[in-house]
């Protein structure tokens, strides 16, 4: 069980240097993740999945399940209020200085800088879960030595099929998740 | 609900603030994949049925939530919500964004947790892990197709991807870094070349 501090102060941290929503944050939730709470690469591939099947931002939903799993029912409450609050400092200093803000040179420097690193940081993000997902390895070298079995075979094609699915033909990836679990009872138990 | 028979301009406070939490509440708990999919429905219910503002002015909040640090749809729900009846109005709308989100998240965390350890659930759980993947990597993807002329957005993505990978450099360090990075390029190169953003006007339309 993490304290409820840690849990506050890994979300908080998050949400004040993330741009471009949920999915700029992932990156940061593993990476913090395992470094202050624990968080397995299992856990939070899991909760990539769970957040697509429910309702609202993918970062709040984040941060509940985390701050549940590490923190129970407080934690939930308190990861979430954590994750939250950033948001809510970052407008009311926009409301007050709107244009300043909007035209400053250093604001749109950030941007130009964090937004491409943020595709880096995922291609990082599914790098580390592959390795630990499918082949259930600590370490890349783990991984060349491991035996490849029909399950991470299955689950690599399963995993391109999806990559396809949602670039190539913009497949609603709720239909993707619910169809990836009936794939996996029939071919990846 | 008696507000809806009510013109929005002959509204309370009160009732102002009830009806943006009721909008922005109705349209994330149907939003699975994430806030974003809440934008047409938000356009709707905002601009062409209630008429709190216009279509400029929404789309205006939507742009400047995107471009925000910390969550799109508590920063376009905090914006939207002052702007129709100031903090109040803010505060209800965030609650109508986090508590779906949160309530639903909170049940589905339990309901996984209390799984059967049996074949067919760890089946279904590699399934949904190795989709949950693919989604991850598209993201990553979607924003190399959108660099893909421009030298300096994919160097900071090659940059990005090689630091928390190869050194002992967190994630969070490496956002620091490449946001010094974009200042110090966007104060010394011309404007015309800047890496596209992260959300291009399509996907923000749904």
């Amino acid at each position: 069980m993490a304290d409820l501090w840690t849990l506050f102060f890994m979300f908080f941290k998050i949400g004040i240097t993330s741009f471009g929503g949920g999915y700029g944050m992932m990156p940061m939730i593993m990476d913090e993740g395992q470094r202050l709470v624990g968080l397995t690469e299992a856990q939070f591939t899991d909760m990539a999945a769970l957040d697509l099947i429910t309702s609202g931002p993918v970062a709040v939903n984040s941060a509940t399940y985390i701050g549940y799993i590490k923190g129970g029912y407080a934690g939930s409450l308190v990861a979430t209020i954590a994750s939250i609050l950033p948001s809510i400092l970052i407008c009311i200093i926009v409301l007050i200085f709107l244009d300043r803000f909007y035209n400053n040179k250093i604001v749109k420097g950030l941007f130009a800088g964090i937004t491409p690193a943020c595709g880096g940081l995922m291609f990082f993000t599914t790098a580390t879960l592959a390795k630990s997902v499918y082949f259930n390895a600590e370490t890349f070298t783990e991984v060349f030595n491991s035996t490849v079995t029909p399950t991470i075979i299955g689950m690599i094609v399963l995993t391109i099929l999806t990559v396809i699915a949602d670039i190539k033909f913009k497949v609603n990836p709720i239909y993707l998740t619910v169809a990836g679990a009936v794939l996996g009872i029939f071919f990846l138990a | 609900m008696q507000s809806d028979n009510i013109p929005v301009n002959l509204m309370t406070k009160k009732q102002k603030g009830f009806l943006i939490f009721k909008i922005f509440f109705s349209a994330m708990v149907f939003a699975f994949t994430g806030g974003s999919a809440a934008t047409p429905t938000l356009i709707y219910q905002v601009v062409k049925k209630y008429k709190l503002m216009s279509e400029d002015e929404y789309m205006e909040i939507v742009a400047l939530s995107h471009s925000l640090p910390g969550i799109i749809g508590i920063n376009n729900s905090m914006l939207t919500g002052y702007k129709v009846c100031g903090i109040f109005g803010s505060f209800m709308a965030v609650l109508g964004t986090a508590l779906p989100a949160f309530v639903s998240m909170l049940l589905v965390a339990v309901i996984f947790q209390e799984l059967p350890q049996s074949r067919v659930v760890r089946g279904a759980i590699n399934g949904i892990r190795a989709i949950s993947i693919g989604i991850l990597f598209d993201t990553g993807l979607r924003i190399l197709i959108r660099n893909h002329k421009n030298i300096f957005g994919i160097a900071m993505i090659i940059l990005a991807m090689c630091l928390p990978l190869f050194t002992k450099i967190s994630a969070f360090y490496t956002v620091l870094l490449s946001g010094l990075i974009g200042v110090v390029y966007y104060l010394t190169k011309n404007h015309n070349n800047l890496p596209a953003p992260i959300e291009n006007k399509e996907e923000i339309d749904g």
